[in-house]
């Protein structure tokens, strides 16, 4: 299975996206001047001289041309273990001393740090444009936070050309917030050397920049200045899920007694087929006391088995177990009541439902 | 197996998540699919109590159901930051033209859809 298969969904969607991008060109509001410090011009010019040395390796290009015959989890951590390679190390140092800098020594604060590959990416994924992953530089090897991010030229027929390049970002949005359309102006650096700055804006809530991005090689880059670009951004949270022989909805969740004084804060993961493991919500919880019922309607396609565990989010400590519950198609309860934490929750689901309407 | 599709035209929030506003970001996934975020990029809706978000027209499509959930995006959507609002999992059995949906935070919202076309 080759990336572009990993990955269809998402580009499936990004395609549909960039599709129905209308503008190709800034109107105007963004392209404003950005005029970096010094420690951030150092910041620029030391990530293009680590990515050329990077680039330098032998070993690091062959990965590089192995990127088709990735899955998305090798993809992620191929981009993690770049930004963790030796080449840039000055760059990570100066990434910490930006944060640690007050907010009137720098142009803008740094929420997002971005590395991905640009330039002929039709071979690999079948879309013209970029695609990598995006963390939390305050917790960069925190992979529950990071995102996969595929943004592409919105102009049809941009010609990249060239080899693939990695190009390395630093945003003033978190890593989920990447998303949508930005315009992007070369940066002009005084003895900057070889690599290429660019500076990125958006005119979604009065963003304006919303980050810069650098290439180890100059050129990479080569779309003209202020045109439109396209990113979609997916949560390596997983969301998605594939077909399956079964489907079940776990319709509502009653608290038949709550763990703890006040009330629980609720969520569940589900596993499907001893496989990947879902939380939901996908973010936050539900507040639930004795006597609530939660309508949660988590739909969950399966082949033979789904492993629910319920837990009550805590700030202070780990999260408390409430119970969990494994259905099968052949052990399938309309309502099963789990506990645990000195809670007591009724799961009610049901199983591959015949719906009326449809008779 | 059939096929239903529904016209999402409006929310209405009644009570909000936090003291304030909340940035109200709609995620919505037809058949435990792909799931869709609205508005894309960092532009949420802002609403509080008897603010109406209205002219949304967002269509979804399913065949099972389509859970619509509502997240309040506060200063992103990061899982540390985001908070879960309501949710409604329309099924071909159950469209109704409104529906008010609450959590204990103080979150109350009513989903009001139309053009509801089920194909047998």
């Amino acid at each position: 299975m080759t990336l572009a298969d990993n990955l269809a969904p998402q580009l499936t969607q990004f395609q549909h996206k960039l599709s129905t991008v209308t503008t190709n060109t800034a109107d105007g509001a963004a392209g404003k001047p950005f005029q970096p410090t010094a420690l951030e011009k150092q910041l620029f010019a030391e990530t293009a001289k680590g990515l050329a040395k990077w680039k330098e390796s032998p070993q690091n290009r062959a990965r590089l041309a192995s990127l088709a015959g990735m899955t998305s989890d090798e993809l992620r951590s191929f981009f993690h273990s770049v930004l963790a390679a030796p080449e840039l190390e000055q760059m990570n140092a100066l990434v910490e001393k930006h944060r640690a800098l007050p907010e009137a020594e720098i142009s803008f604060p740094l929420k997002a740090v971005s590395v991905g590959v640009d330039g002929s990416l039709v071979l690999i994924i079948g879309v013209q444009g970029s695609i990598g992953v995006a963390v939390n530089p305050a917790d960069p090897t925190n992979y529950s936070q990071d995102v996969l991010y595929v943004s592409g030229q919105v102009e049809i027929g941009i010609d990249e050309g060239g080899e693939v390049g990695v190009v390395v970002g630093f945003w003033k949005e978190a890593p989920v917030d990447l998303g949508g359309i930005s315009y992007g102006w070369e940066v002009e650096i005084d003895d900057f050397g070889g690599g290429y700055v660019e500076a990125s804006y958006s005119n979604a809530n009065q963003t304006g920049l919303l980050g810069v991005s650098v290439s180890g090689d100059a050129g990479e880059e080569d779309g003209a200045e202020g045109e439109a670009s396209y990113t979609y951004v997916w949560s390596t949270t997983p969301i998605y899920q594939p077909p399956a022989n079964n489907y079940m909805i776990i319709n509502s969740i009653n608290c038949n007694d709550n763990s703890e004084s006040g009330h629980d804060e609720v969520y569940f993961f589900f596993t499907i087929d001893n496989g990947t493991r879902y939380r939901y919500p996908s973010q936050g919880e539900f507040s639930m006391e004795k006597g609530d019922t939660w309508n949660a309607g988590r739909s969950i396609r399966f082949n033979s088995q789904v492993y629910v565990q319920l837990f009550d989010q805590d700030d202070t400590s780990s999260d408390d177990p409430l119970g969990s519950y494994t259905y099968t198609t052949s052990n399938f309860p309309g309502s099963t009541t789990v506990s645990g934490s000195g809670g007591q929750y009724t799961l009610n689901s049901v199983l591959n439902p015949v719906w009326r309407a449809y008779s | 197996m059939g096929n239903t599709a529904f016209t999402l035209t409006q929310i209405s929030c009644a009570g909000t998540s936090e003291s304030g506003h909340d940035e109200v970001m709609i995620l919505y996934q037809s058949d435990a699919g792909i799931a869709h975020l609205f508005p894309a990029g960092r532009d949420a809706h802002s609403m509080d109590g008897g603010s109406t978000w209205s002219n949304i027209n967002l269509r979804m499509e399913f065949v099972n159901d389509c859970l619509v959930s509502l997240y309040d995006q506060d200063s992103s959507l990061d899982p540390k930051l985001a908070d879960y609002l309501v949710s409604y999992d329309y099924t071909p059995d159950s469209m109704p033209s409104s529906v008010t949906l609450s959590n204990p935070n103080g979150a109350k919202y009513t989903l009001t859809i139309g053009s509801v076309s089920i194909t047998k």
